[in-house]
This record gives structure tokens, sequence and C-alpha cells, in this order.
């Protein structure tokens, strides 16, 4: 690679966003810190041809990260008790946040890409839309249908 | 809890910070890069192996069909050359010794083949085999006062019976004598064109009947050879059918 430093640049400044994206993505710290390696190795064999890497990047990573969920062999599995799911005891002393965060895996992949990409990465609906590839009207209703499922399961979290 | 959007930003913004190892990255894409490259090199080893053994191969098929083309060249070139009569050359056996055998012209005249060993019995190596090879098919042509006309094909088993025949015959002319023609015809004559199985021609082989009745194919003779009824026959329908006396047409 010609522009080695460049990357080294490009690494340091987006790496902490880009891995926390991953984490929340995953839902799973080291299996964040995979995606986020294979997204940057991408990024790293293609540096010279990519225009605008950090988009490039954020593309990367919810396609793998999709295509993950899609090998059944290892991605997620739906179990019928989740197991932080969560005994009062437990609950109530989560903390808001992390309660939020535990919800947020058990949205779809594709909600939680939508989610992750409008509200941790400050994308608009439209930049969302063209980086998914479905019609802004779809990432409407899809942030919109996450965001619902997320405030009822806060709702009975916070009721039980 | 019932979460806005304000809530949502901060829990999904809680716990970044945690910065990438860079240095590792970078060697974990250097590894891949080296691995992708190592692959790529066996693939286009790989093609380069199969396209020189193709052309190889290819090359070599175009050998054998020149040599076979060849050899087939050399099959067409008659082996009774030494004969006076050029029109008669054969064609090149095509196919199967039957085949072979069936597309072979007879000359139009008797072919003259000098005595080998010249003219002595059993001598510079005029007893060895008039056919050098197993025969799978013969094509026998008949000629009466020097001219012919009838021809048979045979298969391999009369083309056997006829090639035994031919070298049981005595290599030797022996003791007897044979009276001067007053007739001033021709003795009766054959010509044999035999064919092996794999469609070679031999060189051929002339019969003349009568006394001394000697077959030669120009390196071996015999003498006193009686031909077999299927060829004999040939001689007694030309007979039939033409006049005796030469042929003056």
């Amino acid at each position: 690679m010609r522009d080695e430093a460049g990357f080294r640049v490009f690494a340091e400044a987006n790496g902490a966003t880009l891995l926390h994206a991953a984490r929340l993505l995953t839902g799973d710290h080291h299996r964040g810190e995979d995606l986020v390696q294979t997204v940057l190795t991408k990024v790293y064999l293609k540096w010279d041809r990519i225009d605008t890497p950090l988009a490039y990047a954020r593309r990367a990573l919810v396609t793998a990260h999709i295509d993950s969920t899609r090998r059944r062999w290892w991605g997620e599995r739906p179990t019928e008790t989740m197991p932080e799911a969560a005994s009062a005891d437990v609950a109530s002393a989560a903390d808001e946040r992390d309660e939020l965060r535990r919800l947020l895996t058990e949205l779809s992949s594709r909600e939680r890409a939508v989610v992750v990409l409008r509200y941790y990465c400050d994308m608009s609906e439209r930049d969302v839309a063209a980086m998914l590839a479905m019609p802004v009207g779809t990432v409407k209703s899809t942030c919109a249908r996450a965001l619902a499922r997320l405030r009822v399961e806060a709702g009975v979290g916070g009721a039980s | 809890m019932s979460p806005n959007e304000a809530q949502l930003r901060a829990a999904l913004r809680d716990g970044e910070g945690n910065r990438v190892d860079v240095d590792a990255v970078v060697a974990s894409a250097l590894r891949v890069r080296h691995a992708r490259r190592q692959r790529l090199s066996a693939i286009a080893g790989a093609v380069i192996v199969v396209a020189g053994v193709a052309g190889g191969a290819a090359l070599l098929g175009r050998g054998d069909h020149n040599s076979t083309t060849a050899s087939s060249g050399e099959r067409s070139v008659p082996s009774f050359s030494a004969t006076s009569d050029r029109s008669a050359q054969p064609p090149a056996a095509a196919g199967g010794s039957d085949s072979a055998a069936t597309a072979i012209r007879c000359p139009a005249q008797l072919p003259r083949l000098l005595r080998p060993g010249g003219g002595a019995t059993a001598t510079f190596g005029g007893g060895g085999a008039l056919f050098a090879a197993p025969i799978a098919a013969a094509k026998v042509c008949a000629y009466l006062n020097g001219t012919g006309g009838d021809s048979q094909v045979l298969d391999a088993t009369q083309a056997t019976e006829l090639a035994a025949s031919v070298e049981r015959a005595p290599a030797s002319r022996g003791t007897r004598l044979c009276p001067n023609s007053t007739t001033g015809n021709d003795p009766p004559a054959f010509v044999i064109f035999a064919v092996t199985a794999a469609g070679k021609r031999l060189p051929v082989v002339t019969a003349t009947l009568g006394c001394p009745g000697l077959v030669t194919n120009g390196s071996a003779i015999r003498y006193n050879w009686s031909p077999p009824s299927s060829v004999s026959a040939l001689i007694t329908e030309r007979a039939a059918s033409r006049p005796t006396g030469r042929a003056t047409s």
C-alpha cells in the first residue's frame, strides 16, 4: 500500500467509533472486535481505491454483520429465555443504559443496523437508506418499529 | 422506562472510547494479502501447468497424426513399383484389411518380377518368407495370356490358406524338366496383394502356373505351387470367358 500512514491516521481517528458500532451491532464485545478487525483489514487492502474510507468502512461493517448473522452455524440462535433476562433483582440493579443496550440485541440485525447507523453514527435516513440499499420509507418504518419495540420491552422490563 | 431519542443516543454512546490496535490490523491485513497472493500464484501455476500439459498433448497428437499420415503415404507407394505398369498402382489402404484389399486395383498387365538370386534356386534368401507378416486379407488378380480382368478378394481364412499353400511350396526348382512352350501363350498367372490386419500392404507376390510354376515377391521364390481351389477357379472362369491365344486387342 502506498499510503500506509494515511490508513493509520484514519484507523486511529475512526477506529474507536467503528469498534463501538461493531459492538452495538453484534451485541458482544469480542465479536465486535473481530468484526471491526475484518472491516479495517478490508479497508487496508482497498485503501488506494477508496474515495470515502469512512463510508466504505461503515457499509462494510453493516454488511459483514448482516452476513454473519445469516450463517446460522455460528450466528445468533433464538432461545425461549434470554440468559441475562433477568430476574427482578438483576433488572432493578441494571442501569438504564445497559438495559437499553441489552434490549438492542433483541432486535433483528437489520433493525439494529438502522438504529446504530441512525442514532449512533448520526447518519440521515437518506444516507442509511443508501448504505443499506433500501428505500427511505423502509428505513423510517424499520426505525420506528425498532424504537417501538425498545419502548415496549423497556416498559415491560421496567414494570417487572 | 420508555426511552426517548436522547436517552437512546446516550445509551448507544455509553462505553465508547476503546482504541483499535492499528498495528494488529495492519499485520492482519498483510497476512491476508500474503495468503491471497499465494492462492493466486497457486492458481496461476496450476493454470500454466494445465495449459502446458494440454499444449504438449496437442503437439503430440499432431505429431502422431503427421506420422500416421506419413506412414499411410508410404503405404500408398506401390510395392510393385519395379513393374512396368505404373498406371496400375493401387490406392492407399483405407480402413480395415478387407476394405484395404478391396480398394486395390489390379494392374492391367501382369507385373514382371525378377527372380531372386539371379535365377538360382534357394540362394540369396530365395527360401525366405513370401509374406513377411500374417495376412488378414488379400486380393488376387488373375491373368491369362498376360492380361487381367478377374479378381477376387479373399477373407482372412482364405488368405491364410493361400499364404500357407504358397509358403509350403518347395523353395528349389528340383530336377524336373519343363518342355518348351509350343503354343506361344503365356501360362496363367496370379498377382497377390496381401494386406495385414492393420491394413498394411505387403510386397506384391506374383505366381505363374505351369512348368516350373514359380511364385515370387522379388526376394523369395517358390516352385511348383498349386493354388487352392478358390484361387484356381478364377483362372477357370477367365479361361471360359476368353478364347485361348495371345490377345491382340
